[in-house]
């Protein structure tokens, strides 16, 4: 049976951690390659690591991280930040990523999700998207950092995205992100029955409840969170033994 | 005790470097002495004691980058069934070793174990495609690739899979919809559905086996 994954994402800004991590064994709690081994020995299914400086001067700094952390750790890595031609994608998966995440670009020119599928397979294309309730029932597309509103709907885009070749799509809803009050679980029920396919929940996790939660109502294939887990409040196993104990099936 | 030297396919598909990684730690896990390098020289192919095909991406586009490189398909056969080495394929590798694939138009493979690449069924309506994550596997036939991991999760990533000729290659199968393939094997021949350099240590375990394995 499939199970639910539970993903850890770190912010990295110029090649260290934003938030911090706050594990007692590590020797650079702000080195991503050292949180990446910690999260690697902790029974993490997946791991994620958004570049949020994401402009072009910061890019071999990021290559460099990828590069080392892939060498240690033997999950998936999935890799985003100011990934905006296919030659960005090209040189992520080269440096170790097994997938990258396309934001503000998919918006831009969605024609590169297209491109980047045919050429690198849709397994390795994650489009994240920056969604805020607008509207009853509406949930618009935010672009570069949420500072810029599109019109977008959400829903709508998810399946323009599924159409293009997307192999899976990170869902932060940005009226959470960072409040600690569990998804947005109506956003996440519009956009998991609108694809066929995955959908990471993302944005507001507090507890290990919300992941429950996550699962159960919002429908998502893997949940993600940073805070709870960097911070130490929760281990990645007792995130799992909880899951497991709501039903849910994930792998120890 | 003898080197072993163990060549892992590069024709440009995709992170092999994970796979050689992930090779080089079972490898000292196991005290074997040896050498894992990445190669796409027939020769060196030819000449290794284990081979592995990795791969990620479409088939098509995989098929025909193999088949691009200079005498690589003529060699990875003779290995695989002229000198009846040990060769492990790995995801789109294990479907490379398929007679025809049907993703993107109608493909020849490289026909080391009998069957055709399909889709998963499509039919479910709640499926989610691709079949993307940690799945367990259920064993099928006793293997000296497997022991210790039996019921183990290990990494998938896919919206094709393997249909076997016959029923006896199939070492194990994973759930998913339906019952499918996800280990196969045919004497020196085997191959995983899901990716083993992706799936911490039952992966590294399994790899672990493999260097080990004189079938």
């Amino acid at each position: 049976m499939l199970k639910t994954r539970v993903i850890p994402c770190l912010d990295v800004k110029n090649g260290r951690i934003v938030k911090g991590v706050n594990f007692v064994d590590l020797v650079d709690a702000g080195d991503p390659v050292e949180a990446a081994k910690a999260y690697d020995k902790g029974g993490a299914d997946e791991l994620c690591f958004l570049d949020i400086t994401a402009s072009h001067e910061k890019r071999p700094i990021l290559l460099d991280v990828v590069k080392r952390t892939a060498e240690q750790c033997f999950m998936p890595l999935t890799v985003g930040g100011g990934v905006a031609s296919v030659s960005d994608v090209q040189q992520l998966l080269s440096s170790g990523a097994d997938k990258v995440s396309i934001n503000t670009s998919a918006v831009k020119t969605p024609q590169l999700i297209e491109e980047a599928s045919n050429i690198f397979g849709r397994q390795c294309i994650v489009i994240a998207i920056d969604a805020k309730k607008t509207d009853e029932n509406l949930w618009e597309i935010f672009t570069h950092g949420g500072r810029n509103s599109t019109g977008i709907s959400a829903v709508e885009f998810s399946k323009k995205v599924a159409d293009l070749g997307a192999g899976e799509i990170l869902l932060t809803s940005m009226d959470r992100d960072g409040t600690r009050s569990g998804y947005d679980i109506d956003l996440l029920r519009a956009v998991e029955s609108a694809v066929s396919i995955p959908v990471i929940a993302s944005g507001g996790v507090g507890c290990i409840q919300d992941l429950i939660d996550g699962t159960k109502k919002g429908g998502a294939s893997a949940v993600l969170a940073a805070s709870i887990f960097h911070f130490g409040e929760s281990s990645i196993r007792d995130a799992k033994e909880e899951m497991a104990r709501a039903g849910i099936s994930v792998r120890f | 005790m003898k080197n072993l030297s163990v060549a892992v396919v590069d024709y440009d598909c995709g992170n092999l470097h994970s796979a050689s990684k992930a090779l080089e730690l079972a490898m000292k896990k196991s005290n074997l002495s040896g050498s894992v390098f990445l190669t796409k020289d027939p020769e060196k192919i030819i000449n290794s004691d284990k081979v592995i095909l990795p791969g990620v991406g479409a088939f098509k586009a995989c098929i025909e980058k193999l088949k691009s490189i200079d005498g690589l398909e003529a060699s990875i056969k003779e290995f695989a069934l002229k000198k009846q080495k040990p060769i492990l394929g790995i995801c789109i590798g294990l479907q490379l070793m398929a007679s025809k694939s049907y993703e993107g138009g109608e493909h020849q493979g490289l026909s080391l174990i009998d069957g055709d690449v399909v889709p998963i069924s499509l039919d479910k309506k709640n499926l989610k495609i691709p079949h993307m994550g940690w799945n367990n596997i259920l064993q099928k036939k006793k293997h000296s690739l497997l022991e210790g991991l039996n019921d183990k999760d290990f990494y998938f990533v896919h919206s094709y899979r393997f249909k076997p000729k016959y029923n006896e290659s199939v070492l194990a199968s994973t759930w998913y919809g339906e019952d499918f393939p996800s280990v196969l094997s045919l004497g020196n021949i085997i191959g995983t559905q899901f990716h083993p350099e992706k799936s911490q240590e039952a992966g590294i375990s399994l790899l672990k086996n493999f260097l080990r394995w004189s079938p």
